[in-house]
């Protein structure tokens, strides 16, 4: 146990030098793109667009933090722009069933946790390929939700509701940022701190060495497919509460953008590298990407390819970058 | 040699059984053995239930609305028994149909559309081969990245209207010759499969990468092969595609790329690669057509569509888990 804590904890050292490269190189990545589209873009740098566009990448930040988890062992999860279009429904038609708004709220988090859970049971009681489970459940919630709505959507929530996804403190600090802070705080510490941290770390190093020194492997890993869900869930009643309808078709292609900037972020596809701060800075490039360009007033079309370019670029930069570490 | 007894299980163990419980053994444990049950037990309820299942031009439809999936799963099939997966088909589908469209417009004929659909679709597949062989980033990375991509590309070029109506010729194959078409590429496939050694290459790369280099096969050759191969068939998928629907939307083949990828579950191509059928994909792609027809004739809301695809696929690689830890001695 001890050779293998202080084997992980030396490759821990190595691992975090060259983390500290790729945040540096993230944030540098940041001001640049930054002063671009503060030249390109006027009204980018204005106090009012760049806290108002922080209120857009709070759900994808919510979900991103629990998918840097399951990719760190070495998992992936496709199936969480289904779920927050699920959650939403079952938030949206529980109301409108008669239940008190409180209460829908909360049988949104559990069907987001049960999601999460159909997940990491089917991945690792069954053994069954991550990829292909999401992929299926991806098909499942969403057809889920398309049936139990009829693709009808709700609306008429009371006024208070509204104060989650669209309630800024001060004027200015939109509330769900607070709400996005907190979670990332709490979910760093977790990962820095804790042994359910290093768990996940060392899960995605050596799935086997793992499991030999005697780490509850299976429910690790499931315990990281629970929190995605329930983040899905979380993000789907601050999405739901932002636009204030709940529809069958909420968060399609989402999984695109969470997985984009958990990569970008420097978590590794194979398992077992990854920082929340890398993620948050991801995060934050992405919302940046997709703001200015909007901003810049380049057609929607491109997004899509801007961000799969993006994603094949900072895989292909993390896979030499940690090829040419380890000669 | 492993992979070769492995991958058709033609070869039935040595036993003193009678020669028909030999060939009923090795049929069992043929990897697309589940489909072909689920597809007869499927139909014989259909059959029983229901009064229109059964006419001629019910079938017939079955057979048509089936073309362009199992032409599209065909090619991720072989994707996936190099062991790599190809998720991006849906969008490359819709590139290919709208270059083809647009080539059939201005120029006309069948000859150039069917070109360059296939070109299209194997230089997007090509692409996806090189980063995922060359570069060396991992195949869902590079096929969900490509995907969205695409779909982006797909809205550009369609100048984001529907491209209507597709003259004659270039409609002809979808239209009239869909069911010989697709006939003739499945004959063309199992004769590939029982004689060609590239086909045994990739499906032993898929079965264990590591021994086939060492054997001295061209791994990265083969993979970036199997991509070039996805986009090829999603190409004439493509063309085909068209024919049918008379149109080409910038939205054209979403959503695909899930029932592609199930049709392949279904045909019994294991998610690990290596092991699998070459018609493995046919049975998969009737078998969703088969769900989706039912639905209608059973009056199920057609919302619900998707929700069955997911229950199917999840069912497909459970049993596939399931037979390959009861069958033994399989890879993990």
């Amino acid at each position: 146990m001890t050779t293998i804590t202080s084997t992980i904890s030396r490759r821990g050292n190595e691992i975090r030098n060259h983390e500290w490269i790729r945040e540096f190189a993230l944030f540098g990545l940041l001001i640049i793109l930054t002063i671009g589209f503060a030249i390109v873009a006027p009204g980018f740098l204005s106090v009012s667009n760049l806290v108002g566009t922080s209120r857009y990448f709070v759900e994808v930040g919510l979900i991103a933090l629990g998918m840097t988890l399951v990719i760190m062992t070495r998992g992936i999860d496709l199936s969480v722009g289904s779920l927050l279009g699920l959650c939403s429904i079952v938030l949206g038609f529980s109301f409108q069933a008669g239940a008190p708004l409180p209460l829908a709220i909360v049988f949104a988090l559990g069907a987001g946790l049960l999601g999460g859970l159909l997940n990491g049971w089917l991945v690792t009681s069954l053994g069954l390929d991550a990829l292909v489970v999401t992929i299926g459940t991806l098909a499942l919630f969403r057809g889920i939700a398309l049936g139990v709505s009829s693709a009808n959507a709700v609306s008429d929530f009371p006024d208070w509701f509204a104060y989650i996804g669209q309630f800024f403190i001060g004027g200015i600090v939109p509330g769900q940022l607070l709400l996005f802070i907190a979670v990332a705080i709490v979910i760093a510490v977790v990962m820095s701190f804790t042994r359910f941290g290093q768990y996940i770390k060392a899960l995605g190093l050596n799935p086997e060495t793992t499991r030999l020194s005697g780490v509850p492997v299976k429910r690790v890993a499931l315990s990281a497919y629970a929190l995605t869900g329930l983040l899905v869930g979380l993000a789907a009643v601050v999405y739901t509460s932002r636009v204030s309808t709940a529809q069958s078709n909420s968060g399609v292609g989402l999984e695109l953008e969470v997985i984009a900037a958990v990569l970008l972020g420097g978590t590794s596809i194979r398992g077992g590298r990854g920082t929340i701060i890398g993620t948050v800075l991801g995060i934050v490039i992405i919302a940046i990407l997709r703001n200015g360009l909007q901003l810049a007033g380049v057609d929607s079309s491109w997004r899509n390819i801007v961000l799969g370019l993006v994603i094949v670029v900072a895989v292909a930069v993390n896979e030499r970058l940690s090829a040419s570490k380890r000669t | 040699m492993d992979a070769n007894i492995r991958n058709d299980a033609i070869k039935a163990p040595p036993s003193a059984l009678p020669r028909p419980a030999v060939a009923l053994r090795s049929f069992v444990a043929r990897p697309d053995f589940p489909a072909i049950v689920f597809l007869i037990v499927l139909s014989g309820v259909l059959l029983l239930t229901t009064s229109s299942f059964g006419s001629v031009s019910n079938i017939e439809n079955l057979l048509k609305s089936a073309v362009v999936l199992s032409i599209v799963a065909v090619g991720v099939n072989l994707v996936m028994l190099a062991g790599e997966i190809d998720i991006s088909v849906g969008s490359v589908l819709g590139l290919s149909a709208i270059c083809a469209a647009h080539v059939s417009m201005s120029v006309g004929g069948l000859l150039l559309p069917a070109v360059t659909a296939v070109v299209v679709g194997a230089l997007a597949g090509a692409l996806n081969g090189v980063l995922v062989a060359r570069v060396g980033i991992p195949s869902v990375v590079v096929t969900l990245a490509a995907l969205y991509a695409w779909r982006g590309v797909d809205m550009i070029v369609s100048g984001g209207s529907l491209i209507t109506p597709i003259p004659d010729a270039a409609a002809s194959l979808g239209k009239s010759w869909a069911i010989p078409f697709t006939l003739l590429v499945l004959v063309v496939l199992l004769i590939i499969s029982r004689n060609a050694v590239w086909y045994r290459n990739l499906v032993a790369t898929g079965n264990n990468a590591q021994a086939s280099l060492l054997a001295g096969l061209p791994i990265r050759r083969i993979r970036t092969l199997a991509f070039i191969l996805s986009g090829a068939f999603t190409g004439l998928a493509a063309l085909i595609y068209m024919g049918q629907v008379g149109g080409v939307a910038p939205t054209a083949g979403n959503g695909l790329e899930l029932q592609a990828i199930a049709a392949v579950v279904l045909g019994g191509t294991s998610i690990a690669g290596g092991r699998g059928t070459v018609t493995g994909p046919f049975l998969g792609a009737l078998i969703i057509t088969l769900v989706n027809n039912a639905m209608v004739l059973w009056r199920v809301p057609n919302l619900w569509q998707s929700a069955f695809l997911g229950v199917l696929i999840i069912a497909a690689i459970a049993i596939d888990a399931a037979r390959r830890r009861t069958q033994g001695g399989v890879k993990r």
